[in-house]
């Protein structure tokens, strides 16, 4: 398969609930039995053995299931934040996890806005759980297990830019049914995972709702790329602010050898001062 | 004695870590923590390394007082300024260790390189600026035993180390605040500014005035000495200068940003903000700016600890506590947690107190002070316990030795089972099914055939009612409705159709109900009556009927299954599966033995039904999570 930007689209109107797609992922990623942990809310929820979920919304006709899973962000904050750069943001689209290089500092779980990495906590040697787009099976020209499960087509796989072009195809044909809006396509820079729905989707706990479509990298490496800048200016500063003091130390107390100070790096110049001072202290 | 009193508290609370770092170790880091998904990061990232780093601001403060300002005033406190900073980093440094998920690898930041991750940036600081701390502390080390031509080289690149130093600090204090800008959703409005790094350089520079002097002060009431107060009020100054800047930025930033109408807003986070920023700011300042109790010792100590603790506060809130409304999460550090940061920071107390007595930290205290401090003058010669712990050279070291051995075997009874034993899950017993009142009908999107209803309304409705059971185990809504009266009616076998669904049944039962053995909601249990067994087959001499030979271990892998002994346990034409040989016919949760008795069924049936019921088989056809129907939508339907 030679798509360069894969993505996921779930039609929210489509999906019945039955989760098929969550037990073909348990299967296909070998994930473990479900416990009730004591860190657990829901056994039905997100975590280290279930990678994506179906969260019923309950409406007053009938009852939308939405399936929550990692969003693949075209920009996403947890490889930006990831020390060591075991989270990855493939070319052909997912984030991927190498778990031999994670030293489980969790600013992955802390970082997604959307609430997705879980971690192990039940194990000796815990690792960061979430979707990873099957990315072998789609290396390997297959579906993702979860779209290969669907029965009802909900949630079907492809080029981003042909599914966006297909949810507004939807969203045009019926714009009784759908919400004029693609969930994934600009929020935080836009994901490679979409939804459309007809009934508003809440998908993060989070009530600072997502709307900025700045993607989240931003807020910090804006600050980031100052850092060498600040580094080298505060050691410029107190280099510079060192010297004019020691010379105006010097100076006033009119000390003879200020005539021998020729040069003005403060390296070789001051720890003769220093260890006088320091030797002074000390006896 | 009051040295003795500090140094044996010191032990008391270092001993309670070892034992919780060993399980943390053998079980890992979710059997000692609270921590969930959703709040990862708790007491040792937020105490442990975010507020510490902040705490340890002393040492480039103080540095860049005496080397780059030249204030000789300062100068009898600048040791113990480093120190101090050497500890709080070596403690971060640990801190970190315990806390990641895998503690061998904190070493991979060196050689796996991520350069666009703030983390990545603090932890290459923290690591170059303990090797700069180490090196401005071995001045000290030197001057005490006389390596000469070391101590020459070291002085001679003194002013590089400082500024060195003095820019790593900036660095990383700076970019502990901007590793929050990553976490807007999460961070309460308050706390969260485009402006963290800057209060957090700032704030850290202000904490550090204090947090040296409170130990200068500590130190020399322990010693019975009086503390070099000058520089202690010149650093109290220096503070309320700085913490007053900190204040005025953090208000016009919430101000100029619009949230000024978060600060009146009662809430749980407006009273935190108020707490922390009256500990921290509001208190110093207003104290420190009086030279009254600047130069006194008493008042400057309670300050230096009021503000630490608001900072502290500042830090845990921005890392954690001001996450929790926004997350609608709880998380209550456990014991564990509390007893690792905590014993941490009381061995790095041992070691700050061990520089004071051996390498001359304070000019002021001398070695004569020292041995005056140390000996315990107060208690009775002739006492038993002036006898073991003082008389003898070794009183001492028996006395923190025995405080030591005593907090770890403390720490170790105290340990929960999930610390000793590896984390075991929640157990969730089950309930027995409820009888509702339900009407038939059909609907396309959810649970196909029935409904429950109010009383009231099936009683108006006229519609065709029936009870039917609401299978709910664990109790928490969520439920599937169960006609049994039509599957009795679906069920081969005319009236020895009932074991093909209730295949086990407790003695004069004729249909026991499933949650009786499948006691948890998810998990297998062990209904196995040892002693029962024991009983029937002769007490001692009836192991041998199970357990095969006569020298083989008693385990439950080492014995036949049930039915080997019971081969009608379960009757031939039951429904029931046993897939998972492991199980040795325990009973399997409660969710998995429903499900494996419906699922095949509801398959097996679908091909014979017609098209508008071919949802059977899915978990949509019986989970209609319909809880509570109001009338108007009832009337909707007719």
């Amino acid at each position: 398969m030679s798509v360069r930007n894969l993505a996921i689209l779930t039609d929210v109107t489509r999906c019945t609930g039955c989760e098929s797609c969550v037990v073909a992922c348990q299967q296909a990623n070998g994930l473990p039995a479900e416990k009730p942990w004591r860190w657990v809310k829901q056994i039905d929820d997100l975590s280290s053995a279930r990678w994506t979920t179906i969260r019923a919304v309950p409406q007053d006709d009938c009852t939308r299931y939405v399936r929550r899973q990692c969003r693949h962000c075209l920009d996403p904050e947890c490889v930006s934040v990831c020390i060591v750069g075991a989270l990855k943001k493939t070319p052909e689209g997912p984030v991927t996890y190498d778990r031999d290089i994670c030293i489980g500092c969790r600013y992955c779980l802390i970082a997604c806005p959307w609430e997705i990495p879980r971690y192990s906590w039940e194990d000796t040697v815990p690792y960061v759980q979430k979707c990873d787009f099957c990315y072998s099976r789609v290396m390997d020209g297959e579906v993702p297990a979860c779209v290969e499960a669907c029965p009802t087509q909900a949630t079907i796989f492809g080029d981003r830019d042909e599914l966006l072009a297909e949810a507004h195809r939807r969203i045009a044909a019926e714009p009784d049914k759908y919400i004029d809006k693609v969930w994934g396509e600009a929020e935080v820079g836009g994901t490679s995972v979409l939804y459309i729905s007809d009934v508003d989707l809440n998908l993060t706990d989070l009530e600072v709702g997502i709307s900025s479509k700045e993607p989240m990298p931003h807020r910090t490496t804006k600050i980031l790329h100052k850092m060498p800048t600040v580094f080298v200016g505060m050691a410029a500063l107190m280099g510079g602010v060192h010297w004019v003091i020691r010379r105006r130390q010097e100076l006033m107390t009119g000390a003879a050898a200020t005539a021998e100070t020729r040069s003005s790096d403060v390296t070789t110049e001051s720890p003769a001062n220093e260890d006088g001072s320091a030797e002074e202290n000390n006896a | 004695m009051k040295l003795r009193i500090t140094k044996t508290i010191l032990w008391l609370v270092a001993g309670l870590a070892p034992a919780v770092l060993v399980m943390r170790v053998i079980h890992g880091p979710g059997s000692v923590t609270a921590l969930t998904d959703i709040i990862p990061w708790g007491l040792w990232k937020g105490g442990g390394v975010v507020a510490l780093v902040a705490i340890g601001g002393a040492g480039f403060t103080v540095a860049m007082l005496v080397y780059i300002f030249n204030c000789q005033l300062f100068k009898p406190v600048v040791r113990g300024a480093v120190l101090l900073a050497l500890l709080c980093y070596s403690s971060v440094g640990l801190g970190l260790t315990v806390d990641i998920g895998i503690w061998w690898r904190i070493v991979f930041p060196l050689w796996h390189w991520q350069v666009h991750s703030v983390l990545f940036e603090v932890a290459w600081c923290i690591m170059l600026y303990l090797v700069v701390l180490s090196l401005e502390f071995s001045h000290t080390v030197l001057a005490r035993i006389g390596w000469q031509r070391m101590l020459s080289v070291i002085e001679k690149l003194t002013m590089v180390i400082v500024i060195a130093g003095i820019s790593l600090s900036t660095l990383h204090q700076s970019s502990l605040g901007t590793l929050f800008l990553a976490t807007p959703f999460r961070l309460h409005p308050l706390w969260h500014t485009d402006f963290l790094p800057l209060l957090f350089f700032i704030s850290a520079i202000g904490i550090g005035c204090l947090t040296i002097s409170v130990a200068t002060l500590f130190v020399h009431w322990l010693y019975e000495k009086a503390a070099p107060m000058r520089a202690v009020s010149g650093l109290g100054a220096i503070s309320a200068v700085t913490m007053t800047l900190y204040g005025i930025l953090r208000f016009a930033d919430i101000i100029a940003s619009g949230k000024a109408g978060l600060l009146v807003n009662p809430s749980w986070d407006a009273a935190n903000f108020w707490f922390e920023i009256l500990l921290s700011v509001v208190i110093p300042v207003a104290l420190l700016s009086q030279k009254r109790f600047r130069v006194s010792p008493a008042a400057m100590f309670w300050i230096g600890v009021t503000a630490t603790v608001g900072l502290t506060l500042n830090r845990v809130n921005v890392s954690g506590l001001a996450t929790l409304s926004l997350t609608h999460a709880t998380y209550i550090p456990s014991w564990t947690e509390w007893a690792v940061s905590a014993g941490i920071l009381a061995a790095a107390g041992l070691i700050y107190l061990f520089c004071v007595e051996k390498l001359g930290l304070f000019a002021t205290i001398s070695a004569e002070d020292v041995q005056r401090a140390r000996a315990a003058d107060s208690l009775d010669p002739a006492d038993w316990r002036t006898t073991f712990f003082s008389a003898h050279r070794h009183g001492e070291a028996r006395l923190y030795s025995l405080v030591f051995v005593a907090a770890i075997a403390g720490s170790f009874a105290g340990l929960s089972n999930d610390a000793v034993y590896g984390v075991e899950p929640v157990a969730t017993s089950t309930s027995s099914p409820r009888r509702v009142q339900v009407v038939r009908r059909d609907k396309a999107c959810s649970a196909p055939f029935t409904v429950a209803l109010r009383d009231d309304v099936a009683e108006h409705s006229g519609a065709a009612t029936s009870m039917a059971l609401m299978v709910d185990g664990n109790r928490n809504g969520r439920y599937v409705l169960f006609d049994h009266e039509a599957h009795l009616t679906r069920v081969e076998g005319g009236s020895n159709g009932c074991a093909r669904c209730h295949h086990m049944n407790k003695p004069l039962d004729s249909a026991t109900s499933c949650f009786e053995c499948h006691r948890d909601e998810y998990l297998a249990v062990d209904l196995f009556d040892h002693q029962i067994h024991e009983d029937h087959t002769g007490g001692n001499h009836g192991c041998i009927r199970c357990h095969a030979g006569a020298g083989s271990p008693r385990t439950l892998a080492n014995t036949p299954d049930c039915t080997s002994c019971h081969p009608n346990m379960r009757p031939a034409n039951t429904r029931v599966r046993v897939d998972d040989p492991t199980m040795r016919d325990r009973p399997s949760g409660y969710m998995q033995a429903m499900h494996g008795l419906c699922i095949a069924c509801h398959q097996e049936r679908k091909a014979t039904l017609p098209a508008e019921r071919q949802g059977i088989d899915q978990c949509a056809g019986c989970h209609g999570d319909l809880p509570a129907i109001s009338e108007a939508v009832w009337q909707s339907w007719l």
